[in-house]
């Protein structure tokens, strides 16, 4: 059951960080058909703003799943 | 799925059968249903007046290739139905056909800036971005492209390159066979600059 609860944690994460990433990409490139590669690498791997909020995130995840993966 | 709002008589009910292959959902307001699709399916609600009741009859589609690759990239799935709600003197409540045919695609598209006109270009934290005006170049047998570009985000090229072309991928949809597609932003990588490309085989599913 601890398994369990800790891959679902990890797929959840994951899952939220794709999403996160994806809405980032689109929300930055508003009225564009096509976005070049690079600059989705850009905006993401190289960008320090995009990394806070996804570190935050994956911090957010490590409370939640303390709390629920390993409850005191 | 289909909505009535029942007005008159206390307790009417409703129901729809779907039938494969033609997927057909005729739907009446007698009682009982007798099962009339391929698998029987029916379904019925029954709501006092002034209720809003929802109706959905689901069967098993034989040939609703929703993940069947039919040609290439597409993957459709036909649903056509109707329906007619009568109260339970008869009286026609609403009735409605809704057709739904649903196509879903891969589509890739080439296309290209030629220099004109200046790209608009802003620099912040993220960097510079570019937006291109571009035209599409497919070959005349997949012209206009299902998913057709006109502005592509990418990197700053003004004075490196006075020609750039890419090609484009993004998920389609459309609900109708004969209508347009409707595109996400699509995933875009340089395959040439300065060396005018040929035309491209874009995707074509008129």
């Amino acid at each position: 059951m601890l398994l369990l609860k800790l891959v679902l944690a990890v797929l959840a994460t994951a899952c939220i960080l794709v999403v996160f990433t994806i809405v980032w990409v689109v929300s930055l490139n508003r009225g564009a058909d096509g976005i070049d590669i690079d600059l989705v690498s850009a905006i993401t791997l190289h960008s320090p703003l995009f990394w806070l909020l996804a570190i935050t995130l994956l911090v957010a995840a490590g409370w939640l799943s303390r709390r629920w993966v390993f409850p005191a | 799925m289909y909505r009535v709002r029942p007005a008159g008589s206390s307790g009417v009910s409703y129901h729809l059968n779907l039938t494969v292959p033609s997927l057909s959902v005729p739907g009446y307001g007698t009682w009982p249903c007798p099962p009339s699709g391929t698998a029987g399916v029916t379904a019925q609600q029954t709501a006092p007046p002034g209720t809003y009741i929802n109706i959905q009859a689901t069967e098993e589609a034989t040939f609703c290739d929703v993940f069947y690759i039919e040609d290439g990239y597409s993957q459709e799935c036909e649903a056509i139905g109707n329906g007619t709600a009568l109260d339970g003197t008869g009286r026609e409540l609403a009735s409605s056909v809704f057709p739904t045919t649903v196509q879903v695609e891969g589509a890739l598209t080439q296309a290209y800036w030629s220099g004109a006109p200046a790209p608009s270009c802003s620099t912040s934290l993220l960097g510079t971005r570019c937006s291109y005006a571009v035209k599409t170049n497919c070959t005349t047998a997949t012209t206009p492209p299902d998913y057709n570009v006109g502005i592509i985000n990418s990197g700053d090229y003004v004075g490196t390159a006075t020609y750039v072309s890419w090609i484009s991928a993004a998920a389609c949809i459309r609900f109708n066979i004969a209508g347009p597609w409707i595109c996400t932003p699509g995933l875009s990588f340089i395959n040439s600059m300065n060396v005018v490309m040929p035309p491209y085989a874009c995707t074509y599913n008129p």
